[in-house]
Order: C-alpha cells, then structure tokens, then sequence
C-alpha cells in the first residue's frame, strides 16, 4: 500500500482535474452562445488562466505543483491577473476580458461566478468587518467595481460596473451605483450567465 | 540618443513601414499617428515613417491601435507583425472605429462598439461594451465625433450619444446623451454645454 501511494506522487492528478475543467468547458461555452468550444476559442488567455489554475490546484500535493506553477505564473504575468492558486473556487469559472483582476487569497468564491477586468476583490484590514469576503453561487462582478471586508454575498446577484461593496448582499439583488443601493429582482443573472444542461 | 535607438529600429521594423507604405490607407493612419505623437512634440517635424517607428518602439498602446488598422484589411499581416512588436496584452479594440483614434496608457482598456466617429481618445481602465437584453441585435453604442471617454468610466449598452461629448472619470453611462455635454456620476447626471 506505501508503495502505490508514494508513486502516486510522481503522477499528474487527471481525474481530479477534468472533474471540474469538463464543467469549465461547457460553462464558458454557454456564456458564449456556442454548443462546443473550438480550439481557438481554449487557447486564449482567459481559457488558458482558467486551465493551468485548475490543474494547479489539482495537483496540490504532488510533484507536478513545481511544473504547472511555473507556467501559472507565466500567464499571471501576460494576463495582469493578480489571483493566486491558493483562493477556493467552486466550480464553473469566467473571465470575461483579461487586465488588473486582483483577488486576495483569503476570499471564497462560489459556484458559476464571472469575473471582468479592473475588478478587485480585497480584504479589510481594520474595523469590524476584518477579513475577506465570502461570495455565493451565479454571481456576475462587471468591470472595475471593488468587493472588500469580512462580509457574505448571496446567490443569483448581479454587481454592476463602478459600485463599491462593503456590506451584506441578499439572494436575488441587483446593487448599482456610488454609494451603492439594492434592488430586489428576481433572476437577476438571466442573460448574463449561460445554463449548462 | 533617443534618435540613434529609433535608427537601430528601422531594421525590425521593415515588415510595418512595408505594410504602411503599401497595405493601409495612409491619410487615415497619418491622423493616429499625429494625435498620439502630440501636436507640441519635437518628433511631429519628423518624417511619418520615422514617427511610426517612434510610436512603434516608444509606446506599446499604438501598436494595438496600428494593428487594429492592419487586421481591417487582412488579419494575417496584423499576426505576422505581432512577432516583431508585441502587443500590449490588457488592450482589446474592435468595431468601426473613425480616423484618429489616441489611447493614454491603457491598462485594462476594452473598446468594442458599434460605431465610432473622428478624434475619438480614451484613457486607462475605460470600457466601451455590451449590456446583454433579450430581443436586441445590437447591443453596443454608437458614439459621434470628438469624443473623450476619461479613466475607468463604462459606456454600455445600445445607446447613441452625440458629438463633442465629454465622459467624466468613474461615470457609468447607460443612456443616450445629446451633442455638446458632459456626462458625470453614477449613476449618470447630464450636464450642459461642454465648451
């Protein structure tokens, strides 16, 4: 038994990779309209990101993690996307366009959440919401607004551009605008995120 | 100094004066290259092939823009010459676009509209996009002549805004806007005359 779990060490983890990469695949597909991903589509920076980053965390305790780390970083750097590999993401991934993306490594996402470029996702670090924030499934971030603090947004919400989030956020809202209000709407994410079926 | 870099460049940059010479309509192209040099400039008395190559070697952002000009006769010339000046990565352009377009800076700028008209200049962080509605063909604005869209504002949606219109830094703007405003806040308040 010692002998097969010490050679699993040396082996790349495929099967807990293409668990959640398949899902990636037909997410993105569906956010795009199309039935299947072509080949160019997958080789582009956005789908490139989201592949290396699941095979590192696939790969977290074996030998491989010094291998994909080293092209992870690769495509931080090309991209400008500041989320290291260590941030805890369900599954079904987005990224809309590429660019000064930075979210702190305390943070948790959910499932089906899309990130755009110049969004930043921080931590507080004083006061009483101390820490980082915890963020629900279907979620859709637009470009350049800020979600910090120790805080928890629900399921089905919808952040518009420019808004700065520092507080709770029920399922189903809609919050727009500075300083930032929320309306209650029900499917909230239609048309912004694909279904898989 | 600065010219002897720019001298030593022209070797790398044969295949883009080539496609400049002979590919590209030069008026339109001239009026990019004159607006991001800057009137004022010392280099803007210098020949065109030499302020291309300036642009080229100086400032990263013009290639996006010269190589958005490129791919609108053929996408392959646009490719080629992406190995011999990289692109800027975080800089995407597409959509009809007048003559004398200028980008400062850059970073994590996204223009993709429907139509644009002359003179149009953006800064960093700005997007120029689509806000996805059911029952639209066209979901990207159409935007007039002598506009400027300042740092980190959104212009979004099927929306139609007017000439001589200045977008203020964080503004997000979802309406249609008249010719001669300025447009701040958000959510966005219209103000009166520009001049």
């Amino acid at each position: 038994m010692n002998i097969k779990k010490s050679l699993q060490y040396f082996l790349p983890n495929q099967k807990a990779f293409h668990e959640i990469y398949d899902y990636d695949v037909k997410f993105n597909a569906a956010f795009h309209n199309k039935k299947v991903l072509l080949r160019k589509d997958l080789r582009s920076w956005e789908m490139q990101y989201v592949r290396l980053f699941r095979l590192c965390q696939a790969n977290e305790n074996r030998i491989w993690r010094y291998w994909y780390r080293f092209w992870f970083k690769r495509v931080c750097r090309k991209t400008g996307i500041g989320m290291y590999c260590d941030v805890k993401v369900g599954k079904g991934l987005v990224i809309g366009h590429y660019g000064r993306i930075v979210v702190n490594k305390g943070a948790v996402l959910g499932n089906d959440v899309m990130l755009t470029h110049n969004v930043t996702i921080g931590r507080d670090v004083r006061g009483k919401r101390k820490g980082s924030p915890v963020i629900g499934n279907r979620v859709v971030i637009r470009t350049n607004s800020t979600v910090t603090g120790n805080i928890r947004i629900g399921d089905d919400v919808l952040i518009a551009p420019n808004t700065f989030v520092n507080f709770d956020v029920p399922d189903h809202s809609i919050v727009i605008g500075n300083p930032a209000v929320i309306h209650h709407r029900d499917n909230a994410t239609e048309g912004h995120l694909g279904i898989v079926e | 100094m600065g010219n002897f870099i720019v001298y030593l460049n022209y070797i790398r940059a044969i295949p883009a004066i080539a496609v400049y010479r002979f590919l590209l309509d030069r008026t339109c192209v001239n009026r990019d290259i004159s607006r991001n040099v800057g009137e004022k400039s010392r280099i803007s008395k210098k020949s065109w092939v030499f302020q291309l190559v300036w642009l080229l070697v100086n400032k990263k952002v013009f290639r996006n823009i010269f190589y958005y000009r490129v791919a609108c006769k053929s996408k392959t010339a646009a490719s080629v010459l992406n190995l011999f000046f990289t692109k800027q990565h975080d800089c995407e352009i597409s959509g009809r676009i007048g003559p004398g377009l200028a980008i400062w800076h850059g970073y994590g700028t996204v223009i993709s509209c429907n139509e644009i008209g002359e003179n149009f200049s953006a800064w960093q962080g700005v997007t120029v996009g689509r806000n996805p509605k059911q029952g639209q063909k066209v979901d990207k604005p159409t935007i007039g002549d002598n506009c400027s869209v300042f740092t980190n504002a959104v212009v979004a949606g099927n929306i139609r805004i007017g000439s001589n219109v200045k977008i203020g830094a964080g503004s997000v703007c979802m309406k249609d806007v008249p010719d001669d405003c300025v447009v701040l806040g958000n959510p966005c308040r219209i103000r009166g005359n520009s001049q």
